[in-house]
């Protein structure tokens, strides 16, 4: 995206940067190098490269299928295929793995286990044993946990795992394949501009392009 | 295959089944027979073995053949010819069937020069062009030798108890060999050949044939593996030949008149610069040029077609690759999905590159259009964010397109306030220039009437859309009017351009244009050079050092570094024109001349290296829109709005100098708002999967106030990745940036409460020198040497044919968009460039 565009797409996404959004093109994305907090502006000294050095354990299928699980759970099937079916979990697999910063790879893979607790807690069956309904109810709740987190979080304290999980099936969904031709609408050359058009309720976004 | 007899059938399967194995492109459907490895049978014929078959030893007496063939077992085709049908005779054939062996055998064919070829001027091909007539038939030595080649093979085959041996032959005529050789001969004598030993053409020994039109006689072997191994000895020879020079006509056919021909080149090189370490002997020199142009970025694309559509020879030095128009654009139609981390970045990306990590730049889309920060370091005194793009096309590849004049309010505006020095030009001397490049490069916008962004040669704008419409009706009667909410106006062209397609509207804009729609060198600059035919382009072409002759006190030449041999290579030229982009042209000029001004070239005013500027933004206010759910947009501008200054303008008086301009525009939210929102489902899926509510807002771009504080120096203690020292960057806002970022962030929020939009917010997100990506100065112009680097026509004082034509130059930074300007400065320069060579100031 041009310098402009990137610009445009800081208005557009104005409120989710300031609780530390995904965007595409290299900025906030939870984990990532945070660059647009909204905190104070940072010195090339304390841009620095954080990756610690223990070493990151892969996703195993298994974490993976419990991934797509909880993705599809987020953004199921309606009139358009779910996250499962556009591999969102595998996805989020590899952007905890490639993309975030090891103290926030840690509270993901703990908070894997902090949702299947929560599942246990609230209906003593584990998640990937649930029902959908199940499931939906227990996300439900994690998801008001974490905005109520999010929205009063101090500049550094850590983000919220169920945060970074819906953050990467949005993602993931809405950057795949499915999610941009399917989900939304995409046309790689449009071909023209028109700048104002009518709009019926209903109708989907124009993805825009890579 | 219906209907043949079953011995033919045998036969043709024999045959086709051997030389298939040696050809695999055959089409004959049979897979079960193609799939074994083909067995080379090689043998010479032996004298004896000749006089007992009773075959003449004068003919063919070193000439032979050998064969191919291959032994396999035979799959369902040979049922074609046997008996049977239903099920049995269907499972039966579907089994591999019999061992067969067989071999195929190729022979030399003797060179006659009754066989030829010759240019059919009456016939023509599809693209216009003479056909060939092709006179060719085998001679008797080759029918002799058919003989053996048929009964050979028999012999052997019963000779080692293989059963019913048969013979074929189904005719041959000349070219069913595919190997096909000769026409244009090596030889020893240019009275009897065409090429010498060397594949050289006897008549023009810079042209080298090495296909198979160089061989001589033919063997019996294939061909290709001796033209690979001719055109590779031929090569080294000529690459040898070159650096003899050798291959360098004489001088005096190449110019028009005794007074053309160059200075002996380098014939006075320094000797005791203490940044060489190549001498004059160990650099290799090579013919003139007319002009040298350093850089292919926005304003060396722009020399290189001014100088060559005006008759110059110009080289064209890239220290980069090169990135061909199109072919070369990998991502630009990928969607989102096709890249593993969807456009972002990784951990590993952010290690490798520490530099471009602190921006959007950094990302897997387009991360080869950015330099690596690891083979080109640099050291900061204070954090500047350097981001450049080494390649040909430099960052015209990337740019944002944005194109504005400065008027006279910019060009007086040093003088007037007793800041720095004052621009040696004014408004009415750049506008031609203006006017020539917006029509060439195709700028879109509108005419606004307005003194402090001066119209120019538009193509129609790129609408602005019914938020922006809104927002930009409403000022008209706000603020006394004085806001203008107008269309940007930018280098994506809305009317086809020769070789140019217009804006398709997909806003992927810095992947590289499929349909070359926005300018760049590759799509309008360069192609235009090229065309004249003068042009030479050389990536991988790392200038270190312009060769100044203190005696004639002009530039020689410059002294190229490749970037992936390390070799040395020195060029001369009349006119250097520096564009390596603002701190590399400056770089250039300090490692220059150095025993005669340790400083460098262009460093006697104490100037060089000082004065540099960027632009500074990162903040601004954006809000809600209300009343638009029922419109939205089709298509992917790749542009906004734009606000020109109105600050410090007529009556408005500030705490600061000079103003600011704002970029952005009006959208409805997409997915990416449902991070920060509550809920989850199959319900809130839809729901994000639809656009959300308009929002519009814009960021502050302003001019930075040129310091003599604010300099770059070389920093002989750290190299990049050639071994040559890197530049140390001192450069702070200072306080005029700091009164004039208030008013930056807050007008615009002012602005937009006003027009009505709701839950307007301010934003700041910190700004650092570099990071507006428009460094500019190190290299100004003047009226005075003594103050200035470059003159009224951006000549260096200290050597009146090297011109610098980019962001160095500037004198004062403005509020918009530079690169425009640097296209008219180049054009210009270009021309006066020209005109004085031709009036011999040169």
């Amino acid at each position: 995206m041009s310098l402009d565009t990137e610009m445009k797409s800081l208005i557009d996404r104005r409120e989710a940067i300031k609780r530390v959004s995904a965007l595409l093109g290299g900025a906030a994305l939870i984990g990532g190098s945070a660059l647009w907090t909204g905190c104070a502006p940072r010195d090339a000294a304390t841009v620095a490269d954080s990756t610690g050095a223990v070493a990151f354990t892969p996703f195993t299928a298994t974490e993976i299928a419990f991934l797509d699980e909880v993705a599809d759970t987020i953004l199921p099937e309606t009139k358009t295929p779910g996250a499962k079916a556009a591999k969102t979990g595998a996805f989020m697999a590899v952007m905890v793995t490639d993309a975030y910063e090891p103290k926030d790879q840690q509270i993901f893979r703990d908070g894997m286990k902090e949702l299947e607790d929560a599942s246990q807690a609230a209906n003593r069956t584990s998640f990937m044993a649930s029902t959908p309904a199940q499931r939906l109810s227990l996300l439900e709740g994690l998801d008001k946990e974490q905005k109520s987190y999010m929205d009063s979080r101090k500049g550094n304290q850590p983000a919220h795992y169920f945060r970074m999980m819906k953050e990467l099936t949005l993602l993931g969904y809405f950057t795949s394949e499915i999610g941009v031709t399917q989900a939304q609408r995409y046309i790689e050359s449009p071909g023209r501009f028109d700048p104002c058009l009518p709009y019926t309720k209903g109708e989907t976004s124009w993805a825009s392009h890579a | 295959m219906v209907g043949v007899g079953r011995r033919r059938a045998l036969h043709r399967i024999e045959t086709l089944r051997l030389v298939s194995g040696v050809r695999g492109w055959r089409t004959f459907a049979d897979a079960g027979t193609l799939q074994f490895s083909t067995q080379r049978l090689r043998f010479r014929s032996e004298r004896e073995r000749r006089r007992r078959r009773g075959l003449a030893d004068s003919l063919s007496q070193n000439r032979t053949f050998g064969y191919e063939g291959g032994a396999g077992r035979g799959g369902w085709s040979p049922a074609v010819a046997e008996l049977g049908v239903g099920g049995g005779f269907k499972d039966a054939i579907a089994e591999p069937g019999q061992w067969t062996i067989g071999g195929t055998a190729f022979g030399e064919m003797l060179p006659n020069h009754a066989n030829r070829v010759t240019l059919e001027a009456t016939v023509k091909d599809k693209w216009g062009l003479p056909v060939l007539r092709i006179d060719c038939t085998i001679g008797e030595n080759d029918t002799m030798m058919r003989k053996d080649m048929i009964a050979d093979m028999a012999e052997m085959l019963s000779a080692t108890d293989v059963r019913d041996v048969k013979t074929f032959d189904e005719g041959y005529v000349p070219g069913q060999g595919i190997h096909e050789m000769g026409t244009a001969r090596m030889g020893r004598d240019s009275r009897s050949s065409v090429l010498n030993k060397w594949n050289q053409l006897w008549a023009a020994p810079n042209v080298f044939v090495t296909d198979g039109s160089c061989t001589t006689s033919t063997a019996c072997q294939n061909p290709s593996l001796t033209y690979m191994a001719l055109t590779a000895r031929a090569v080294d020879h000529a690459v040898g030949e070159l650096n003899r020079r050798a291959l360098c006509p004489p001088l005096e056919a190449r110019f028009s008149s005794p007074a053309d021909v160059p200075t002996p080149i380098l014939a006075k090189r320094p000797t005791s610069s203490p940044q060489s370490s190549v001498t004059q002997e160990e650099a290799v020199q090579e013919p003139a040029y007319d002009a040298i142009v350093v850089g292919s970025g926005i304003s060396g694309g722009w020399a290189a077609k001014e100088l060559t559509e005006k008759g110059l020879r110009v080289l064209l030095l890239e220290r980069g690759r090169n990135i061909e128009h199109v072919k070369d654009y990998v991502n630009a139609t990928k969607g989102q999905w096709e890249y593993p981390h969807r456009g972002g970045r990784t951990q590993e990306m952010i290690k490798h590159y520490p530099v471009l990590k602190r921006d959007y730049p950094l990302n897997e889309k387009n991360l080869d259009f950015w330099v690596k920060d690891e083979e080109s370091p640099y050291t900061e005194t204070k954090r500047f964010d350097w981001y450049r793009g080494y390649h040909v096309g430099g960052r015209s590849l990337m740019w944002g397109r944005q194109s504005y004049r400065h008027g006279d309010i910019d060009f007086d505006a040093n003088l007037k306030e007793g800041v720095a020095v004052d621009w040696p030009i004014r408004y009415d001397e750049i506008a031609p220039w203006y006017d020539k490049v917006e029509k060439f490069a195709g700028i879109a916008g509108n005419r606004d009437g307005l003194d402090v962004l001066p119209d120019g040669q538009f193509m129609p704008p790129h609408k602005l859309n019914c938020g922006e419409e809104l927002v930009s009706g409403k000022l008209k009667t706000l603020f006394d009017g004085k806001r203008h909410l107008i269309h940007a106006r930018t280098a994506n062209i809305t009317q086809a351009l020769p070789g140019r397609g217009a804006c398709q509207s997909r806003d992927a804009c810095w992947l590289g244009c499929p349909y070359g729609a926005y300018f760049s060198t590759q799509s309008s600059t360069l192609p235009a050079a090229m065309a004249t035919g003068k042009l030479t382009l050389k990536p991988f072409s790392i200038v270190s050092e312009v060769l100044y002759d203190k005696d004639k006190k002009r530039a020689s030449g410059v002294r190229v570094l490749d970037a992936v041999t390390n070799e040395t290579t020195d060029y001369s030229a009349k006119v250097i024109f520096l564009c390596a982009s603002t701190l590399n042209s400056t770089w250039l000029l300090m490692r220059s001349a150095t025993d005669l001004w340790p400083g460098g070239l262009g460093s006697s005013s104490g100037e060089l290296g000082h004065n540099l500027m960027d632009h500074h933004f990162r903040l601004g206010a954006s809000g809600r829109l209300e009343g638009l759910d029922d419109q939205y947009y089709y298509g992917r501008r790749p542009t906004g709005f734009y606000i020109p200054r109105y600050r410090n303008i007529g009556g408005d008086k500030r705490d600061y100098l000079r103003g600011f301009g704002y970029q952005g525009s009006a959208s409805r939210s997409g997915w990416s708002r449902a991070i920060a929102e509550a809920g989850i489902g199959g319900a809130f899926k839809d729901e994000m999967a639809q656009p959300g509510g308009w929002s519009i807002g814009g960021m502050a771009f302003g001019e930075m106030l040129p310091s003599h504080d604010n300099k770059i120096t070389l920093d002989d203690t750290q190299k990049d990745k050639w071994g040559l020292p890197v530049l140390r960057i001192d450069c702070a806002t200072g306080e005029n940036e700091r009164l004039m970022r208030r008013d930056m962030m807050n007008d615009m929020a002012e602005l937009l409460s006003a027009a009505g939009v709701k839950d307007v917010n301010t934003y700041d997100y910190g700004y650092f020198p570099g990071q507006g990506i428009h460094e500019m100065g190190t290299a100004r112009m003047g009226r005075d040497p003594r103050t200035s680097v470059l003159n009224a026509h951006n000549q260096v004082w200290d050597a009146p044919n090297v011109f610098v034509t980019d962001g160095s130059a500037m004198t004062s930074a403005a509020a918009v968009n530079p690169s425009l300007t640097y296209m008219a400065l180049t054009a210009r320069a270009a021309d006066f460039a020209v005109s004085e060579l031709n009036k011999r100031n040169l």
